[in-house]
């Protein structure tokens, strides 16, 4: 049922020590069949359908198919993910094509600046302080918002 | 949702607040469904074409169109894609037809958008002396931090509100160990008798399996599986799931504590083949306890709040004079007793 692997595409990964798939997987399906070096999912029913093995493929060798007790056959999404943005193709039962692109991030890799160019109060180093990095300037106020008692 | 909304008056104040809270929407959905009235569809091709319809330019409408049905693609696209497999599988398209729409078997997803979770600390600024004890997000364990769906708080933080809370109540758990920094004093037996009884789905497996032709049928021992279709099966029939249209009551409850009893001693029986249904074993196990806290909670609360995630049939009305108030639970494993009790609730900004 949902994830598959296109066993032309799957390399398994060149025989690191583990695949793309199985690194993703937050349900622990994905496994490596070190005979065939192919990747398979160990139990299909519990996938959740979260494409993550999809999306990072890099031989775009994940696939999933709906699942087959409630959904007609002949249905695709496939998600090609990009450094800046994700194209979703999507095809209907009826053949009918919608291509989707969705930025996937707004910063270049490697640019995001951690604190944002947001001063931290000093108090905030103090374990106790309920302030934390960045705070209050990132909050745009100029003290923590709290009760006055 | 237009017929029944008469009802939203029977759960006020809630039922008049804008938008109808989810649980409410479900609800009205859910009375049509009791009386026959099915399937209930979500009407995106009016909501589109209503949005669409206010743009007076007719190029800049074809725009704005695209635009809508891209973003309505985007919401399941980044988060449920099989939502959009079924669309697509269906050949929907939701700017011409309307999505059907049906309740699911519930689960827990602690505060996210449900009021459930586990009960912890406030902050030292903010807390009445009742909800603080020393750490901002500190569990009534001594040294568990929660966050996020593990958290009962806001009913409705999702993603960007867990990550605050991680973040603060990763702070505070700093602050716990500095000031506890003693290594804590286990006992090594003690630490020998949770391993051994965390390999024991493995034990258990090779010790029985050779006496049956299947791997899965045998008299000694229950797959992790079985047992968690078995769990599934009595929450769904007791606890309020799509069986009883997310209803129940207090004899369906205690009924289905018994059968959680039993559940609970067979899960001594556990079997796992190798590592991966060894974690499926112990998550079964945790699911259990988490069922049992929610059938408890769900019999002491003598009243219906939620409507539409959950009914107490034989209590079907909201109750602010006896149960406007938290109800928490705790086992004791020195006594293996449940203790159900309420908290009150202490409104600190008017």
């Amino acid at each position: 049922m949902p994830s598959f692997v296109i066993l032309e595409k799957c390399d398994g990964c060149k025989g690191q020590d583990k695949t793309a798939c199985q690194y993703i997987c937050p349900n622990d399906l994905m496994v490596l069949n070190t005979e065939t070096m192919k990747a398979y999912n160990r139990d299909a029913q519990m996938c959740w359908e979260c494409y993550n093995c999809v999306k990072i493929c890099p031989q775009q060798a994940m696939a999933v198919r709906g699942y087959a007790d409630f959904v007609p056959m002949g249905a695709s999404i496939t998600p090609l993910r990009g450094t800046e943005d994700i194209m979703w193709t999507v095809k209907f039962r009826n053949n009918t094509l919608k291509r989707f692109k969705f930025p996937i991030r707004t910063t270049p890799e490697g640019s995001a600046v951690p604190d944002g160019g947001y001063k931290t109060a000093p108090e905030a180093d103090d374990l106790k302080s309920p302030l934390l990095f960045t705070e209050p300037e990132s909050l745009r106020v100029a003290e923590l918002p709290t009760l006055k008692k | 949702m237009v017929n029944n909304k008469p009802e939203l008056e029977n759960w006020a104040p809630y039922g008049q607040v804008k938008p109808v809270p989810a649980n409410l929407r479900n609800w009205l959905m859910m009375l049509d469904q009791k009386e026959g009235k099915g399937p209930a569809y979500m009407r995106t091709e009016e909501a589109i074409q209503a949005i669409v319809a206010s743009v007076p330019d007719e190029k800049e409408r074809k725009k704005k169109l695209k635009e809508v049905e891209s973003e309505a693609w985007e919401d399941f696209l980044d988060m449920t894609i099989s939502q959009a497999i079924l669309w697509a599988g269906t050949n929907t398209s939701p700017e011409e037809k309307p999505s059907e729409i049906q309740a699911c078997e519930p689960y827990f997803i602690g505060s996210h958008s449900g009021a459930s979770g586990t009960w912890v600390s406030g902050p030292e600024d903010l807390a009445p002396p009742e909800y603080f004890w020393g750490y901002n997000h500190m569990a009534t364990v001594k040294g568990i931090f929660c966050a996020g769906d593990a958290s009962g708080a806001s009913s409705h933080k999702f993603s960007d509100g867990s990550h605050a809370e991680g973040r603060i109540a990763a702070k505070a758990a700093l602050a716990y160990i500095v000031d506890n920094p003693e290594q804590p004093k286990v006992d090594a037996a003690q630490i020998e008798k949770l391993k051994k009884a965390i390999l024991s789905p493995i034990a258990t497996f090779e010790e029985f399996s050779g006496l049956t032709d299947n791997l899965d049928v045998n008299e000694n021992y229950i797959k992790p599986k079985q047992f968690m279709y078995r769990l599934q099966k009595i929450m769904d029939e007791y606890a309020g799931g799509v069986a009883t249209m997310f209803s129940t009551n207090k004899p369906s409850l205690e009924r289905g504590l018994e059968l959680l009893a039993f559940l609970k001693e067979d899960a001594e029986k556990l079997a796992a083949e190798d590592l991966h249904e060894l974690t499926r074993c112990w998550e079964n196990v945790h699911r259990m306890w988490q069922a049992e806290a929610h059938v408890r909670t769900v019999l002491f609360r003598d009243e219906t709040r939620w409507p539409g995630y959950y009914f107490r049939a034989d209590a079907p009305e909201i109750d602010n004079k006896n149960w406007k108030v938290f109800v928490n639970c705790k086992w004791d494993p020195k006594t293996d007793k449940w203790d159900v009790f309420k908290r009150d609730i202490i409104q600190i900004v008017d």
